[in-house]
């Protein structure tokens, strides 16, 4: 499933973004907003702070000192320089843990409206082969705050499976590639969030992280009504008696093969035979089973329960194999049909703008 | 990304089990120290928690582990009477943390008992900080830091081991910054708050009184005393009198030093100087002041640690404070030597007097052997020692010792009130403070100055290192009387009995089957035991006596101008900080690892970037360079296409030998500077 290619307008422009608020303090940051390909987390971009058990931990280290001093222990003293001087190496292992890290976003398919819009992401080796252990990704702003509160620790039960990441691991020569789920609740082309990457490996005493935003968009429809009224009647005002030649299509010739022809359309016997290409069945009595989905037409309601009324007709239209199309206040689409049809009328709705946007 | 294939509550049952073995290694050394039922608590606690892990049971609730907890509280408070300080402190250490282990709930609860054993092993150290217990510590402290690896792990693919190894690699990159740190950290020269707990029964040594029993039950202990570093070949070890405590003052039972506001005569020595002797003493912790030197030291020793030492009127060196700690002192003594030979009599009368009404029959005794020799012909001043009458008068009493049947042993008989009479007449066996008492008493009676002299006699001499080693068991305690005109004279009444002690140390007979030299000397490996005795002396040194004067003392040594503890401080900065980028540079070192073609080639390509000519992703090296060429003044054009040809060649023909081409890329991609048209 793969979103239709969405305008160039769009796409934040690269130069545009490439300085989003211009302070010093975010370029010093590294807060670069959208960035385009892949991206390596090079040594500025990864941060690291002490976890909550790092702060025990330095408590712990004082209690320690205060012992040898008071003590006068020698061996106290370098029992305690030994275990910080762990820590400190523990710091820069986690640092590298993320530093050198390269992620490219593989793909963003469409979703529809409360379902998670699932992000595929790669994750290599920049240069150096490494093993990385124990890295999670989520989109910065939602999951990862309460879960910080958990050490990094797996061994909790995580709440929500679908929203919360798992630990994953890179190879040092094997990409990684997973999915990140990030929650969508409208309509629209929701742009790609910021990703947070972080790891807590491996003492959990410390946690590196890196901010991540891909340019880019998932393509979000608008959540189909879940009981809609039957659609309407095809040309609009057409007698109800013209629905029942549905079915009853009688053939009426061949075509040229469009793309977005519906494959068990095309005359496969045809296609063995000769080398003229595809070509597709053509059924009469379609004429009369044409379906124009007019947004106009749909009195009396908002702009989202249009939308959603008009996604579940599309639907419906495709599984009926109509030939259907749709008007919107800022586009048309033409009749037609197939998988290709169906996501050009859905991205139609998606990408209509929203009431309080116009 | 990788399937955890091995379940995560696996894992979690073997970082648990190795949690609790590291425990148990942290907790060894404290086994000694402990009331017994602590012991046998904490035995009982973690075997449950070992069987329950491998059984995989669940917690217990907390309606069982609360008045566990509390019971433990509570015979504590019952056992030392607080919960604080060095022996309670311990104990409720290690008895909580094993009450956590039993509820092992989340990792937090891993967490807290990591921590808590790295404090623990901070508390071992009170004990023992032999370079075993170090190694011990260093072996739980990686321990610790793999169950926390492995936590963190939970269930990757990865096997214990190479778990164990992270965490070992860990440790090892570690170790420079420690060192780092160990040196330079300024250290503090005195305790924060008060020791709670520090005197009493960890220290021992020579007590301040002596009374039948007291060097006796010293002798039984095997525990260092001294360690004395020789300049030279040290004088043999009949000649190696410590001198501690001096004791003036008998009750009729047992021996205390004088008064501190008794006027005394002033110290005055002349001194022969023909046998100095030069070393340095380490002297182990006691619970007194006493600082012990051979025989008669020609200056104060220096200390820089604000221990400020005094010697006495009567020749006894002691600081100003219990030495709860190691010191180190130089010294120079001579064994040849006059102490006071100019005292007037009625300056001596401190050392004269006996209490009166104890042990009649031993002043009877004083002057039926006496008499003989006073009413011989009163010897004139200059007579040599042997012809004065007060050492005639103390042969004689070391005759008696051999004439009538005296015996040495260390499980002297006990004594009545009257404990000089009943030693000498009744039981005749004793041990050196017996003797060193019952012959002062008697020159005493003779009207002899006489006191008695406590320390330590010989010690075990390492070849090596000129190192003598005092341990406790060679304590001793003697007698001094003063001669006129010769001063005060050591006189050993031991020596009488049993010259074998003085000579040889105690005899093996003394010590009832325990073994002086061990296995080792009878495999013939007692060399052996030399090193490992220089190595803990080292050990000693540099170590454990680090302080804040040796960071001090080393760094003038090595040429420092007047370093104080600002000097530490920058210096630690500054060496933390070279550790720092030392350590760091391996670990975050990124080597560019593509060929050194491409790495040559994009070079170039940036400088075209900074004119705006920027290679798209989907072009080829050869297309590129057609369209650049476009854009280029010719010169430029025609270097960029040599560029190109070479890097091309390299990266996708096969050559045999890259490296001519290899060069001439580098070359001219040093040379390269484009221009637009």
């Amino acid at each position: 499933m793969r979103a239709p290619a969405p305008d160039a307008s769009n796409l934040p422009h690269e130069g545009a973004s490439s300085s989003p608020s211009g302070g010093w303090l975010s370029r010093f940051l590294g807060w670069r907003g959208p960035e385009r390909g892949s991206v390596v987390l090079h040594y500025r971009r990864v941060f690291i702070l002490p976890t909550r058990y790092g702060l025990l931990f330095g408590v712990a280290l004082l209690a320690m000192l205060l012992g040898a001093i008071n003590y006068q222990l020698s061996l106290g003293y370098a029992l305690t320089f030994f275990t910080a001087s762990v820590a400190v190496v523990g710091m820069l292992s986690t640092f590298r843990n993320l530093a050198g890290l390269k992620l490219r976003m593989i793909e963003t398919p469409a979703v529809f409206a409360g379902a998670p819009a699932c992000l595929g992401i790669a994750l290599e080796n920049a240069v150096h082969p490494r093993t990385r252990w124990r890295l999670r990704i989520a989109a910065a702003n939602s999951s990862t705050r309460h879960l910080r509160r958990k050490g990094g620790l797996s061994s909790q039960p995580l709440n929500d499976p679908v929203f919360l990441p798992a630990f994953f691991d890179v190879g040092a020569d094997s990409p990684a590639s997973l999915i990140v789920s990030v929650p969508t609740h409208q309509r629209g082309l929701m742009p790609l969030p910021r990703l947070r990457i972080d790891s807590v490996f491996p003492l959990g005493l410390w946690r590196a992280w890196a901010y991540w935003h891909p340019a880019g968009q998932v393509v979000v429809y608008p959540a189909p009504e879940v009981q809609p009224p039957s659609l309407p009647a095809p040309g609009a005002l057409e007698a109800e008696g013209a629905w029942r030649g549905l079915g009853q299509e009688e053939f009426a010739g061949l075509r040229d093969y469009q793309p977005g022809d519906a494959l068990r359309r095309i005359a496969w016997r045809r296609a063995a035979r000769d080398e003229a290409g595809l070509l597709v069945k053509r059924f009469d009595g379609a004429q009369s089973q044409r379906l124009m989905l007019d947004w106009q037409q749909l009195q009396g309601l908002d702009t989202e329960a249009r939308a959603s009324r008009l996604c579940a007709w599309i639907l419906e239209a495709e599984a009926r194999h109509l030939q259907y199309g749709l008007i919107l206040p800022d586009r048309r689409v033409d009749y037609g049909q197939g998988f290709d049809h169906r996501e050009r009328c859905l991205y139609a709705l998606a990408a209509m703008p929203h009431p309080a946007a116009s | 990304m990788k399937l955890a294939t091995v379940a995560t509550w696996e894992f979690e049952r073997r970082n648990k089990l190795a949690l609790l073995a590291v425990l148990v290694l942290i907790f060894l050394p404290h086994l000694s120290i402990l009331p017994l039922w602590c012991t046998l608590m904490w035995v009982s606690i973690t075997s449950l928690c070992a069987w329950r892990v491998w059984r995989r049971a669940t917690e217990l609730p907390r309606l069982v582990l609360l008045p566990l907890t509390i019971a433990v509280a509570a015979g504590i408070w019952i056992q030392f009477g607080t919960w604080i300080g060095k022996e309670a402190g311990v104990a409720l250490l290690l008895l909580m943390t094993a009450l956590k282990l039993l509820e092992l709930r989340a990792a937090r609860d891993i967490f807290v008992i990591i921590f808590l054993g790295l404090f623990s092993q901070i508390t071992a150290f009170l004990n023992d900080q032999s370079p075993l217990v170090a190694l011990g510590a260093i072996i739980s402290t990686w321990g610790l830091f793999a169950v926390l690896i492995s936590v963190q792990l939970d269930a990757a693919p990865l096997s214990g081991r190479r778990r164990a190894a992270l965490a070992l690699r860990l440790c090892a990159w570690a170790i420079p910054l420690t060192a780092a740190l160990f040196i330079l950290f300024p250290r503090a020269s005195g305790p924060l708050w008060g020791m709670p707990g520090g005197n009493g029964t960890a220290a021992t040594g020579l007590s301040d009184s002596m009374s039948p029993g007291s060097v006796s039950k010293l002798v039984q202990s095997e525990a260092l005393a001294l360690r004395v570093h020789f300049d030279e070949t040290p004088p043999p070890s009949e000649r190696l009198y410590w001198r501690g405590p001096v004791l003036s003052r008998f009750d009729g039972r047992s021996w205390t030093p004088l008064p501190a506001d008794l006027q005394l005569p002033p110290l005055t020595r002349s001194t022969a100087t023909n046998r100095a002797v030069d070393y340095e003493i380490t002297q182990e912790p006691q619970s007194q002041a006493w600082l012990f030197m051979l025989e008669i030291p020609a200056f104060l020793p220096a200390f820089n640690d604000g221990l400020n030492p005094s010697l006495s009127a009567e020749m006894t060196l002691r600081g100003d404070r219990p030495l709860l700690e190691p010191v180190r002192y130089r010294l120079r003594s001579f064994l040849d030597y006059r102490l006071q030979p100019d005292l007037r009599p009625d300056q001596l009368e401190p050392w004269l007097t006996l209490p009166r009404g104890y042990n009649p029959r031993t002043l009877a005794l004083a002057q039926q052997l006496s008499l003989p020799l006073i009413n011989a012909a009163p010897t004139n001043g200059d007579t040599a020692l042997a012809d004065t009458l007060e050492w005639r008068l103390a042969m004689t009493v070391l005759n008696y010792w051999r004439t009538e049947g005296f015996s040495y042993t260390l499980t002297p008989p006990a004594l009545t009130r009257d404990s000089v009479d009943a030693f000498i007449f009744d039981t005749r066996s004793g041990f050196c403070e017996h003797y060193a008492s019952a012959f002062t008493v008697l020159m005493r009676a003779m009207g002899v100055p006489a006191r008695v002299v406590t320390g330590y006699l010989g010690g075990e001499l390492n070849p090596l290192a000129n190192l003598v080693t005092v341990r406790q068991s060679e304590a001793h305690a003697w007698s001094e009387i003063y001669v006129r005109g010769w001063g005060w004279v050591r006189m050993d009444p031991t020596s009488a009995v049993s010259p074998d002690r003085i000579q040889s140390g105690l005899d093996d007979r003394l010590y009832e089957g325990r073994e002086r030299d061990g296995w080792l000397s009878r495999i013939g490996l007692s060399s052996l035991r030399w090193y490992w005795q220089i190595g803990q002396a080292q050990w000693q040194r540099w170590v454990i006596d680090w302080s804040q004067a040796r960071q001090l003392d080393t760094l003038a040594k090595l040429g420092w101008p007047r370093p104080d503890i600002g000097t530490l401080g920058g210096l630690l900065a500054a060496a933390v900080l070279v550790m720092l980028a030392f350590t760091a540079w391996p670990l975050l070192r990124n080597p560019d690892t593509r060929p050194k073609a491409q790495v040559l080639y994009s070079r170039a390509c940036r400088r075209l970037e900074r004119l705006g000519l920027v290679r798209s992703p989907h072009e080829g090296p050869i297309v590129f360079g057609q369209r650049v060429a476009r854009s280029l003044e010719p010169k430029s054009a025609h270097a960029f296409s040599e560029i190109t040809d070479y890097f091309v060649a390299i990266s996708y023909r096969q050559c045999v030998n890259p490296l001519p081409l290899l060069i001439r890329l580098a070359r001219c991609v040093s040379r390269f500077r484009p221009a637009l048209v």
